[in-house]
Parts: C-alpha cells; structure tokens; sequence
C-alpha cells in the first residue's frame, strides 16, 4: 500500500488560492463518497480547515489514483483548471506523508505554534470519513498513530505549554493568584474590544458577578446584557463615577478605556485595601496610555499587569513552544518509523501468504503425480515422503520469509515483495 | 557472629525515609517539567513507602518497647513529625488547589528525616506518668507538622509572590499552588497547631510543677524552655495577628510563617546540642 498527501496550507498558497479548493464541511460525505467512487480501491481523508486543505490517500501500490490524478479530482471538483491552483501545492509519499500527517496533528505545521484545534479538526474529518465509508486497514491506523503521537507530545513536552493570547494568559495570571473563581467578581472598566476579549477568557471560569462601566452609560449597559447572553455569568452596568468605590468588591479589574490620562493613581487607591480587607487585587490594564499608575502595583496584595507585561509573557510562552520543536521532532522521528516498521510487515503479509500458497499448490501437483507410481507404497511409506516435501519447501521458504521481514522500511520490504512477485509469478493481491 | 556490616535500624530508617521523601522531591520536579511521567509516578510511590517505613518502624518500636519509651527517644519523635509532614505532601494530591506544594513538604519532610540522625541515642529521662508523656510528645510533634507545613506553604507563597509581581509568572500554574490555596494553608495549619503546641506546653510545664525536680531556677536556665516560651509567645502573637488584624494578609502572613518555622528548626537545634533539663 502507497501513503499520500496532496494539499495546500497558510504558507505555500495565499488565502485566495486556499478558498478556491476548500470542501465546505457540509458537502464533504458528497466530496469523499466521489472520490471513493472515482478511486474504488482507495482510502481517502479530506482535511479542509481555514489554514490548510489537504487529501489523505491510501491505494494499492499498483492501483490509482496517482498525485496528479488526486489533483486532477479536486479541479474537477471544483470545476476549476489545475493551473489555478497547483502552484501552490504540496506532496508527500509514503515515509514522508506520515511524517507530514504527524507534524500536522502535532500543530508543527500550525500558523499557531502548538495550536490544539488542529487535533481535533484532524479527528472530525478523520470521523467523516470514517462515517463516509472511505477509511480502511491503512488510513486507519496511520490517523489513530498520529492522535496517539500528539497526545504524547503535548504531555510530554511544552510545545502547548503556556498561552499565546492575551486574554488567555489574564486567565492564567489570574489563576495563579485565586484557586476558585466561583465566589470572585470581576470589574470591567472601559468597553475597548481587547478589554472584552480579554473578559471572555476570565467569564468562562464562571466568577460569581461581573460589573461593566463606562463613561457613556449606554455602552456599558450594551456590553451587560450581551455579556450576560453569551455567558452564564449575572453581569451588570454600573455608573463610571462609581466604579471605584466597585474596587472593594472587585477582585479582577480590568480597564480598557481611551482615557488619556491614567483614570486610577496611587492617591486615589490609597484607602481601598484597608476597605478590601487587604485582600488580592489583580489589575489588568488593557489601555494604551495606560489608565492605572503603575505606583498602584506597589501597594501590598496588588498585582498589575499591563499590555506590555502580558505581552512578555505570551512571548516567553512562545520562545518555549520553539524550544520544544527539537524533541517534538526527535519523538515524530521515532513513532514515524515504528508506524512505518509496523505497516511494512502488514504489507508483507499477503506476499507471504502468496509465497506458501504457491510452494503449497507445487507439492501437491508433485504428490499427485509421484506417488501413483510407487506400486505397494504403505501408508508409513506414503507419509514420510508427504513429510519429506513438506519440510524441504518449508526449509526452502524460512530464509527469504526471515530476510523479508528482517528489511523493514517501507522501500525495502516493496523491492523484495515486488521481486518476489515477480520471480514466482504471484498474484498481486494487496488485501 | 558480628559481620561489621550492620547498620543501627534507627539510622537506617532515617536513611530510608529520607532518601523516600528526595526521591518524591525528584518526582514532583518531574512532573512539573512534564518530563517521564512514568517516572513521577514511581518517584512519588517512593515517598508514600518513605512515609509507610516510619509507621511500620514506630509501630514495631512501640509493640516491642511499649509508648513511652519509643517516644522518650527524640529520633522517634523526630521521624513522626517526618511521616506527618510527608503525609500532608502526598494528600496535597487529594485537593487540585494544592497541587505543586507537595514538593516543598517532601523536601522538610526530607530534611527532618535526615535530621534525625543526629538525635539518635538522644532521649528524654524516665517518666513514671505515661499519659501525660505520651500526649505530650505527640502533641509537639505535630504541632510541629503544623508549623512546618505553614512554614513550607509560606515560602512557596513568597516565591510565587515574587515571581508574579516581577512580571514572570509565566508557567507557575502546577508548579506552584494559587497563592489563595497557600495562604489559606498557612493560616489553617497555624491556627490547628497553635492549640497543640499550647497543649504540649502546658502538659510539660504541669509535670514539671509536680515533680519540683530540679526546681524553678534551673528552668530559667534551661535554653529548651527559654526557647518554647519564646516560641508560643511568638505563635500566640502570630495567630492574633491572623485573627484579628486585617493587613496580616498574604506575603505577611506568609512571612511570618516562614520565620516561625526558622524558630522551630532553632528550637529543634538547641534541644539536641545544649539543654540540660531534658537531657
């Protein structure tokens, strides 16, 4: 059996290529069914997300389709001319389509470094086609191996560690400092959309009240209720001059407003421990020019974070994703040729198989033809020269079954498989 | 026929228990680096026989030897608070708040093993009354646990504390609890142990008063309970502090934990080297 990938992703074709050929995820069964009717004897999965299409491809080695003939299906599919896309291109075979599948899952190949949607894309279109009917004995377990070797890779190295957005790293400073978020209200100060986006991260861990304000009383109360519907959260709009009298409740304050000058300095601060009962203060400021005085932080239990801080630290989290690609690699490596060796002493089975069937059906057709000549031949006579052929076909095929499955890797078990069809005659029968 | 190859079993459990708690250390800095997960896994069992060698070795003592004179002995005392401070590292994992601080209770809990060894043959003179003495060496030992788990939470609240107001709390979730978790630790284990270590004092202050042996002025000598009242004095102040006054909160009372432990660890130095009375 061949191995092959033909698709196209973020870096090797522009957006306006990647949306000529995508498979819209409705019509995808139709998309797989097709191409397994075009391909009878192939296995096929089609991964189409925003940043990559890709068709993953199982035949005979002696079958169809081929990677132009994969390319040629997704034109016509498409009802376009290959040259309109094929540039942008990509494939792989065999040993390097695994690898490429691996990477793929790993989120290696991710505009995101260490991305985890990419798995779970990659199981949704692996399940599609599935349900279509289009994966078989290969593709099957070529994609189990690959959610096997990303789920090794993200426990086992730091390639998903830390957050990459700024939103998700809030959630994480946030958790570092509380250990429920059941009991804590959250104060959003300012409707700026990198301060809600930041407030979606920390709504999903269900605080106990949110409160919005703004100085235009009308937004605030918007950004409530749409808050409130997209959440399970009670979130409620309170007067800007009030908010800071909120500061007592509040545990997580995030501002985002447009304020030029900081709306929160150390003065103004100074007496909301001592009402908070000193308890921790995590300041998020969104804002650029920033709307907290950075003297604020120095007060005892405050944390303050701003744009530039949270900045820091989805760069240091990217730098050890980064550091993390070499052992990533090393474990692909690894599973890729165990997948590989695993897959090679499948494909020699039938071969195998063809090869004892062979010698079998020439013992035999000798049997038949010698013994009627031997005149009184007893049934000991008989069984010993049965046993004898026997064992001289079984010594002949030892050596050459031991040295086939010996030369694993999927090049060298093909060229001995191949040779040996050839030499005996044997059938090609790769099911 | 002697081989010159034995080893005291009291050093040996020491040894043991000690190198079982390193182990557990390695296994939780481990699975912090995501690394062999396997291998945290047996790392941590190793912690857990840590734990159960100290039990099934005091268990034996007592069984042979009776209470009071396993607990006369200051290695037993010592290797108890060890195993109490060592459990408390491997229940951290029943509680997800918690998880990240067993580290620092398997690293005491490493260290009182080890320094167990040098109160071996150390032992406190005959007690006729058992009760007491028993109630009273258990009750030190763990509010003892008490004080060093705050302690052990205290110091990892400070780290975690520093880190995040320097901006490079990027990667403490795991490693280090929330710092919530530790401070509610701390004031727990203070407020738990405080009654105790009251109890323990009052029980020794109590035979003392009875037996008049060797008498008042020779208390006033004695560094050991020079040093306990200075150390209740401290903790009755601590525990006011946490109940009453409302900026002792967070890296102060994480603080003051933190000193209270260095107090215990003194207190345990200056029992074993100079204090004639319980010698």
């Amino acid at each position: 059996m061949r191995t092959l990938v033909v698709g196209c992703n973020h870096r090797s074709a522009p957006v306006e290529v990647r949306e000529r050929i995508a498979f819209d995820p409705t019509t995808l069964p139709d998309a797989l069914a097709l191409f397994h009717n075009t391909f009878p004897d192939s296995e096929v999965v089609l991964l189409a997300t925003c940043n990559r299409i890709e068709a993953y491809v199982a035949r005979p080695v002696h079958s169809h389709p081929r990677i132009e003939e994969i390319i040629e299906f997704i034109a016509q599919y498409h009802n376009l001319g290959v040259h309109e896309f094929a540039e942008g291109l990509y494939s792989y075979e065999d040993v390097e389509a695994v690898r490429h599948l691996f990477r793929v899952t790993c989120s290696l190949d991710s505009m995101v470094l260490g991305e985890t949607q990419i798995l779970g894309q990659t199981k949704s279109a692996f399940e599609t086609a599935r349900c279509a009917g289009t994966v078989g004995k290969r593709l099957e377990p070529l994609f189990q191996q690959a959610f096997s070797v990303a789920k090794e890779i993200q426990t086992k190295t730091t390639i998903a560690s830390g957050h990459l957005s700024v939103g998700s790293t809030a959630v994480d400073l946030a958790r570092q400092i509380f250990a429920r978020f059941d009991d804590k209200r959250v104060l959003m100060v300012g409707t700026g959309k990198m301060g809600e986006l930041t407030l979606m991260h920390l709504l999903n861990m269900k605080p106990k009240q949110l409160y919005v304000s703004n100085r235009t009383h009308e937004r605030a109360v918007a950004l409530a209720a749409k808050l409130t519907g997209r959440s399970s959260v009670s979130a409620r709009a309170i007067a800007f001059d009030d908010w800071l009298n909120y500061l007592v409740e509040a545990d997580i304050v995030i501002t985002s407003t447009g304020s030029r000058e900081p709306i929160l300095t150390s003065d103004m601060f100074a007496s909301i421990p001592a009402r908070r009962k000193y308890r921790p203060l995590l300041l998020i400021d969104i804002a650029v020019p920033r709307d907290i005085d950075p003297a604020v932080g120095k007060r005892e239990g405050v944390y303050l974070y701003n744009i530039d801080d949270l900045q820091t630290v989805t760069e240091a989290s990217l730098a050890d994703r980064r550091e993390a690609i070499g052992q990533c690699n090393d474990m692909i490596d690894a599973n890729v040729i165990t997948f590989v060796e695993r897959q090679s002493h499948w494909d020699l089975r039938p071969v195998i198989t063809a090869m004892q069937e062979h010698f079998r059906d020439v013992e035999t057709r000798e049997l038949e033809r010698v013994l009627p000549k031997f005149e009184n031949l007893s049934n000991h006579d008989r069984q010993l020269i049965e046993g004898m052929l026997h064992r001289i076909t079984q010594k002949l095929l030892h050596d050459p079954i031991h040295v086939m499955n010996e030369k694993t890797g999927i090049s060298g078990a093909r060229l001995y498989a191949d040779t040996l069809r050839t030499l005996f005659n044997l059938p090609h029968d790769e099911s | 026929m002697e081989t010159g190859l034995s080893m005291d079993p009291k050093l040996s459990i020491s040894l043991l228990s000690g190198a079982g708690f390193v182990l557990g250390v390695l296994g939780s800095y481990l699975e912090r680096r995501q690394a062999a997960r396997w291998l945290f896994n047996v790392l941590h069992w190793a912690a857990f026989v840590a734990v159960g060698a100290i039990t099934f070795y005091l268990s034996g003592s007592i069984r042979a030897e009776g209470t009071v004179q396993t607990f006369q002995r200051d290695h037993s005392a010592t290797l108890l608070l060890a195993a109490l401070v060592g459990l408390t590292g491997l229940g951290t994992h029943v509680t997800a708040s918690l998880r990240g601080l067993e580290g620092f209770l398997f690293s005491m809990a490493a260290l009182v093993s080890f320094g167990a060894i040098a109160v071996i043959g150390q032992s406190s003179p005959n007690v006729p009354f058992k009760a007491w003495f028993i109630s009273h060496a258990l009750a030190f030992a763990m509010s003892g646990a008490c004080f060093v788990i705050a302690g052990a939470a205290g110091a990892a609240y400070l780290i975690a504390h520093r880190l995040l107001r320097r901006k490079r709390g990027r990667g403490l979730i795991g490693i280090v609890p929330p710092l919530e978790a530790l401070e509610r630790l701390v004031r727990w284990a203070l407020l738990i142990g405080f009654p105790l270590f009251t109890y323990g004092v009052l029980t020794g202050i109590c035979e003392l008063v009875r037996t008049n042996d060797p008498g008042p002025r020779a208390w006033l000598q004695d560094p050991l309970i020079i040093l306990s009242f200075i150390a209740w004095v401290a903790y009755a102040l601590m525990v006011l502090a946490v109940l009453f006054l409302p900026w002792i909160r967070g890296r102060r009372t994480a603080t003051m934990a933190t000193w209270g432990m260095g107090l215990i660890v003194v207190i345990f130095l200056v029992v074993e080297v100079v204090s004639p009375l319980h010698r």
